[in-house]
């Protein structure tokens, strides 16, 4: 795949864990965990490349 | 009550019903067994199409109602000043993978009533949560007057 995920994702509510790019992101934060609801921050993502 | 005296909502009256509610009430069905239960919604009336976070814990009820793509109907209704709407949506339930989430669903549940998580009694890791969709094969509205209704009978 070309393109990949940029961050994952981990709400601190619901323990989910998504693979997200920016886009979706920037939605999380504005809209909360598409999973439970809950409040998003910018703090719950972490960098994919970073992991390795 | 006459069915003359109902009269058919329009698309865009329909959507304004569903738009100004978030709840409703979904029935599934397991051959003959009916299973009904509250829901919170989210609508899209531009694809007219609904968006749910079905809450469960694992081994329960509703869980074993839960099939791949089970056929549902969803209901939502008013009594307001007299007069009566309601909204039936039928089709399937079609669940939304976690790696195929885009960032319109993720827009589209942010308008959808969080889940009371608090009636389950246990840390919301423990629920299931499972994000379906429903893009219903038939969605229809029927408005009646009750006051008129009832001095025609």
């Amino acid at each position: 795949m070309a393109t990949g995920p940029d961050y994952t994702f981990a709400c601190p509510e619901c323990d989910e864990s998504i693979s997200v790019n920016g886009s979706m992101r920037d939605a999380l934060v504005e809209n909360g965990c598409v999973v439970c609801g809950a409040s998003v921050t910018n703090a719950v993502f972490s960098s994919s490349a970073a992991e390795g | 009550m006459a069915l003359d005296q109902q009269t058919s909502l329009s698309a865009d009256e329909t959507d304004a019903v569903l738009a100004r509610h978030e709840t409703g009430v979904l029935s599934l069905a397991r051959d003959d067994e009916p299973y009904a239960i509250p829901i919170s919604y989210g609508y899209d009336s531009d694809e007219r199409r609904f968006y749910l976070r079905l809450v469960s814990a694992p081994g329960s009820e509703k869980r074993q109602f839960l099939g791949s793509t089970p056929q549902v109907r969803l209901v939502v209704y008013e009594n307001e000043q007299g007069v009566y709407r309601s909204v039936v949506a039928v089709g399937r339930l079609e669940e939304i993978p976690r790696s195929e989430l885009t960032v319109e669903h993720i827009e589209q549940y942010g308008e959808a009533k969080r889940p009371l998580f608090e009636i389950w009694g246990e840390s919301k890791d423990d629920l299931d949560i499972q994000l379906y969709q429903l893009v219903p094969d038939e969605l229809s509205g029927r408005h009646v007057d009750v006051d008129e209704a009832l001095d025609s009978s």
